[in-house]
């Protein structure tokens, strides 16, 4: 079954499509699920609400792009969602608070893998965490995190300057 | 750059990561996929009862206006003689057909004018062979009981020019000629009656819906013996959301008399609900219960206000109620979110009575068929056999009845 057909599947609400669906992207999502929640039944969480949100709107996904980015941004968003209604966001500093240091990245590489990295971007603070996978990871810019976060373009980057500090201290120790 | 490469490795590492999630997550879409389903079948049924209403009221206010003045009939004398059709008929034969005519002023009539039955009773006590000295010409009008047509005969002037206007004063006059009286009531015996019944739904408190079983008079069930073991010694009931029952069915309607008619029928109904335990140590329960019933309604029905339009009546029955299966499901949530869930089917023993009392608008639409809706009280009468539910927190609970008649 191609994806087209799947997606068919889906939208006439057949199950055995919609678990298809499911099984072929879940892994990846978790994943992402996992980069911002604080926990693994967090992610679960986020993880559950989003495919319920992607089943419900997949009427709306046109084609353009891939399917895999558009769940993404389903994930991405629902995970957002829930983050803001914990108003994690709402403890933010000014750029102009933050101290910039330099750290020498070149053994991180070779020193941590995955799952530990993965560890401690859960430990980090959640408006850190949340910043730092949008910027670093998703690709999203300052503008555009600040707008998703309602927050202001420079709160954005205090708030991924100070992740960073932040996860190059802890390298630094382990 | 230091900070680039950070950045890269994190994201190199982390962005195509794979793991994969517990099985309950997608455990857990289903029940809210099921959830959504259910709930949206009822909000399309609310709002198809809603239309229901909605688009009958035209229907209503416009009727009156749709029949030209020169169609009202009246009693006249005869003119002429019967002719050989009409001898065939018995005197003071009672022939059902409708009251408005299909013709008016921008529609030419046509040899053969259909009576379209609908809703009132029309009793004909005359002969049936009419002729116009208005016209000079000798028309007969035969009455088929069985198709209820009007037929006039061709007429003899040949001039098409004045032929039409001719038959349009032949139909009216032999109309006329018949003496005719309305009954002003529903001619039809049987009614075939489909039907949505509506209830309100709500959440309750655990003091509202007690769920202990000396308090809340039932028999003991195994997923109610469960529920009752679990949150009586373990959980107290922080909440039970009731879902809005829903019923469908049919009744067939028989009229004793021109006002009064017996009726009965199929009911099938479901009733649900959810009971959620208080949280302790981020963990919790959802008892969902779904009980499904075939119901047997008997009652009466009175018209006390009849009119072409509109009929106002009362109506009261009894419904015997037997249930068909419980279907019993125990959700449980660690921090909000479900870990796992079981799901029983129990049968249903005994029976559930209750008495439905309602007042009820029907309104005439096309043919045979009207638009209805009914209001009223239903009231449970609560026995030890039957299953905790809805009804026996509550036994008495306002209903809704919206659907179609079709008369015959």
């Amino acid at each position: 079954m191609d994806e087209k057909q799947l997606l068919k599947g889906c939208l006439r609400g057949d199950v055995k499509a919609q678990k298809r669906l499911y099984e072929m992207f879940a892994p990846k999502m978790f994943g992402v699920c996992l980069r911002y929640a604080p926990d693994h039944d967090i992610a679960a969480d986020y993880l559950q609400e989003s495919f319920i949100r992607v089943f419900k709107h997949l009427g709306q996904f046109r084609g353009e792009g891939s399917l895999e980015g558009w769940i993404r941004r389903v994930v991405v968003n629902t995970s957002l969602e829930k983050l803001r209604r914990n108003d994690v966001l709402k403890n933010t500093s000014d750029l102009d608070m933050v101290t910039h240091f330099e750290y020498d990245v070149e053994q991180v590489d070779e020193k941590i893998n995955a799952a530990e990295l993965l560890q401690l971007i859960q430990s980090m603070p959640q408006g850190f965490r949340t910043v730092f996978n949008l910027y670093a990871i998703e690709g999203y810019t300052h503008q555009e995190i600040g707008k998703m976060l309602n927050i202001s373009e420079g709160t954005s980057k205090s708030q991924f300057a100070r992740a960073r500090q932040w996860l190059m201290q802890r390298l630094e120790k382990s | 750059m230091a900070k680039d490469r950070l950045e890269k490795i994190i994201s190199d590492k982390l962005s195509g990561l794979q793991v994969n999630p517990p099985a309950y997550v997608w455990e857990g879409i289903m029940v809210a996929r099921k959830r959504k389903i259910r709930l949206l079948y009822f909000r399309v049924s609310a709002a198809a009862a809603v239309l229901l209403v909605l688009v009958s009221l035209p229907f209503m206010l416009t009727r009156h206006d749709s029949l030209p003045e020169k169609n009202t009939l009246t009693n006249t004398e005869i003119v002429g003689q019967p002719d050989s059709h009409a001898k065939s008929l018995p005197q003071d034969a009672e022939l059902s057909y409708n009251a408005s005519i299909n013709t008016s002023d921008s529609e030419p009539l046509t040899h053969k004018t259909q009576l379209a039955v609908q809703s009132n009773r029309l009793l004909v006590r005359s002969d049936f062979a009419v002729s116009t000295e208005k016209t000079e010409v000798e028309s007969t009008l035969e009455l088929t009981e069985i198709q209820h047509e009007v037929i006039i005969a061709e007429s003899a002037d040949t001039d098409p020019a004045t032929q039409l206007q001719q038959k349009k004063y032949q139909e009216i006059d032999a109309l006329k000629g018949l003496e005719i009286e309305s009954a002003g009531g529903n001619s039809k015996k049987f009614q075939l009656t489909l039907a949505y019944q509506g209830t309100p739904s709500g959440s309750m408190s655990g003091e509202d819906f007690n769920l202990l079983t000396n308090a809340s008079k039932f028999g003991p069930d195994p997923f109610q013996s469960s529920m009752a073991y679990r949150t009586s010694f373990y959980k107290e009931i922080e909440s039970t959301d009731v879902r809005p029952p829903m019923s469908f069915g049919f009744k067939l309607s028989y009229y004793t008399t021109d006002r009064l008619s017996i009726e009965s029928g199929l009911l099938f109904t479901e009733l649900s609900t959810i009971s959620k335990t208080l949280e302790m140590n981020s963990a919790y329960h959802e008892f969902e219960q779904s009980l499904y019933y075939i119901g047997l309604p008997v009652g009466l029905r009175y018209d006390i206000f009849k009119r072409k339009t509109f009929t106002v009546y009362v109506a009261q029955s009894v419904v015997f109620e037997k249930g068909v299966r419980a279907i019993n499901k125990v959700y449980n949530y660690e921090k909000s979110f479900l870990k796992s869930s079981e799901k029983s089917v129990a049968p249903i023993n005994g029976f559930q009575l209750s008495t439905l009392s309602a007042v009820g608008l029907d309104i005439p639409m096309f043919a045979g068929f009207s638009f209805f809706g009914e209001g009223g009280f239903q009231v449970f009468y609560l026995n030890h056999t039957q299953p905790f539910n809805i009804r026996s927190a509550k036994p008495l609970w306002p209903v809704m009845h919206a659907g179609v008649r079709f008369k015959k």
